[in-house]
């Protein structure tokens, strides 16, 4: 029962964290941690936290100690200097805004709701973008914030169009074939909006992504092939719930409106625009038997932080999965994570949740893959 | 990985020390420190429970060390920074009015235990004691001699202990931990230290 005690360096330890080991070799590191208190207390502070952001910190810590032994200033305060710095630019920033949007009211005696049907016809074609494989996108939430989807494997999503909870009524540029749309995603690598590639709009990869305050995030992805048309954008008012689909199979159309009815059911600020919509030819995406709404509140109350990590403030994971023809979910792979107790955490809530039920298309069950975002807050 | 190599990766803790006591050289200071720097961060992370909290503790000790190290005749680097970085993690609790039950968990933890003497006795190479431990751990309840046997005989890690035994890896720790408690103060009736 001897063991020969060594001295850890942080590689061994971020080995140990990260389940690079050997059983064996876990069990010698092991026998060092229990003859080495400082050892001990060491690895069970690093295992509060996902091995990613330990590595991370001790990163971001040797950099520090490099300037600081360099003769910089404590490295610490500067960081915190930066903060400060970041903070005071963001305010004037917002100060700056302010500034001009008083300024354009006063000039052009502005009035909101004559102006409306204008500003929605020249602001939003940006922010709409153009939908080449059929993506649904709805958020729940429940008063928590919540981030743009920003992997890059999210394929034709769709950024929710905002702006003072005023409906949005919006005749697009035609729509890119799938192949040149595929190309646009990838000039928009890394963000979570696509513009029509129209003449006057913004570089998709510029444009930044419509501020969430939910929880949760549901986005759906048909296949759908891409097709030139117009759509409509809609708004939700204190982020109840937003529904925006895409039905792509239109003749010549690429057209955005609410789900159906389970969808709708929730989505109370989703107003259908467009006329010539045949409800039969509508595919609906997979959805929780009780609505998305009801999800959203089960997902609320029900998500915990993995039990080991008790220093994380906030965490996201984006789930996707598929629902089959006969409602049950299957294949779920983690696109975005922060470590492995938080992966757990989700795909336990959603595999205990609510029943879902399955995609149709002209009434005929589909399988549908689904996109989920679990939003952990302190 | 980090590249973590310093400049005189041969020379001892204490060689180091020396060496930054002598000249004054916040570069050696440096490379001293980066040995236990994630070892600091750890337990700053155990203790304050926030990640930059645990940051700012890790440069503030740095720069403590800066002071204190010319006042201080230190014998064990690594021991008295263990030290160092568990009074600043307390001080900082204080401070916040933290507490929580934390200040009884620092101090039950051992400063160090670096030399044989230190060490538990089913942790040393010590074969005149093996009788004794044997009765000892015989006498420990189900779970925890299955834990010591499965850790220190079968040679297994905590989590294959873990799934063997249906329990989480904290609590095979924490079995591990009483475990040894209780051998110790069994052997200690037996006159076995």
């Amino acid at each position: 029962m001897s063991g020969k005690s060594k001295h850890r360096n942080v590689n061994d330890f971020l080995r140990y964290l990260k389940g690079m080991l050997s059983s064996r070799e876990r069990h010698l590191f092991e026998r060092d941690l229990e003859t080495d208190p400082f050892s001990r207390e060491a690895m069970e502070g690093l295992e509060k936290v996902p091995p990613g952001q330990a590595e991370e910190d001790l990163l971001e810590l040797h950099s520090m100690l490099g300037e600081r032994m360099a003769g910089k200033a404590p490295a610490r305060k500067k960081v915190a200097r930066r903060r400060r710095i970041s903070i005071y630019s963001a305010a004037a920033a917002v100060a700056a805004l302010l500034i001009v949007g008083t300024v354009f009211l006063r000039l052009y005696d502005f009035n909101p709701e004559q102006a409306e049907e204008t500003l929605i016809g020249e602001e939003f074609p940006a922010a709409v973008p153009e939908e080449t494989d059929g993506t649904i996108q709805a958020e729940t939430v429940p008063g928590a914030e919540i981030e743009p989807l920003q992997d890059e494997t999210v394929t034709g999503a769709v950024e929710t169009p905002r702006q003072e909870d005023r409906i949005v009524h919006q005749e697009a540029a035609p729509a890119e074939p799938a192949a040149d749309a595929r190309s646009q995603e990838a000039t928009a690598a890394g963000a979570d909006v696509r513009a029509p590639e129209s003449a006057g709009t913004p570089d998709p990869g510029t444009e930044p992504a419509a501020p969430e305050k939910d929880a949760t995030t549901a986005r759906r992805s048909g296949s759908a092939p891409a097709a030139p048309g117009k759509h409509t954008g809609m708004e939700s008012q204190d982020t109840q719930l937003q529904v925006m689909k895409k039905t792509s199979n239109f003749e010549g159309k690429a057209l955005y409106d609410r789900a159906e009815t389970a969808l709708a059911e929730t989505a109370s600020h989703v107003v259908l625009i467009e006329e010539d919509l045949q409800p039969a030819e509508i595919p609906s995406g997979a959805a929780p038997a009780t609505g998305f709404e009801s999800f959203r509140l089960y997902v609320a109350e029900n998500l915990r932080f993995p039990p080991e990590d008790t220093v994380t403030q906030r965490a996201v994971v984006v789930l996707e999965f598929t629902i089959t023809p006969e409602g049950a979910i299957r294949d779920i792979l983690p696109l975005r994570t922060p470590g492995e107790g938080f992966t757990r955490q989700a795909g336990q809530l959603l595999l205990n949740g609510p029943a879902w039920n399955p995609a149709t298309d002209q009434e005929k069950k589909i399988e549908d893959r689904v996109r989920l975002r679990f939003v952990f807050k302190r | 990985m980090l590249q973590i190599s310093g400049k005189h990766p041969e020379k001892t803790d204490e060689e180091l020390l020396g060496k930054y006591l002598a000249a004054g050289d916040l570069d050696v200071l440096g490379e001293l420190y980066t040995r236990y720097m994630h070892m600091v961060y750890g337990v700053s992370l155990k203790y304050l429970e926030n990640r930059e909290e645990a940051k700012d503790a890790v440069m503030q000790i740095f720069e403590q060390l800066v002071t204190d190290l010319p006042r201080h005749r230190i014998r064990n680097f690594r021991s008295w920074l263990y030290v160092l970085t568990k009074n600043h993690c307390f001080m900082q609790l204080r401070a916040a009015k933290r507490m929580r039950g934390k200040l009884e968990a620092i101090k039950n933890e051992p400063a160090f235990m670096e030399s044989g003497e230190e060490l538990h006795p089913i942790d040393r190479a010590d074969e005149s004691i093996e009788d004794a431990l044997r009765m000892c751990i015989g006498q420990l309840r189900s779970e925890q001699k299955q834990c010591i046997e499965l850790f220190y005989d079968q040679k297994l890690c905590y989590k294959e202990i873990s799934e063997r035994m249906h329990m989480e890896e904290k609590k095979v720790k924490s079995h591990l931990q009483n475990g040894k408690r209780n051998l110790k103060i069994c052997l200690e009736k037996k006159n076995v230290r």
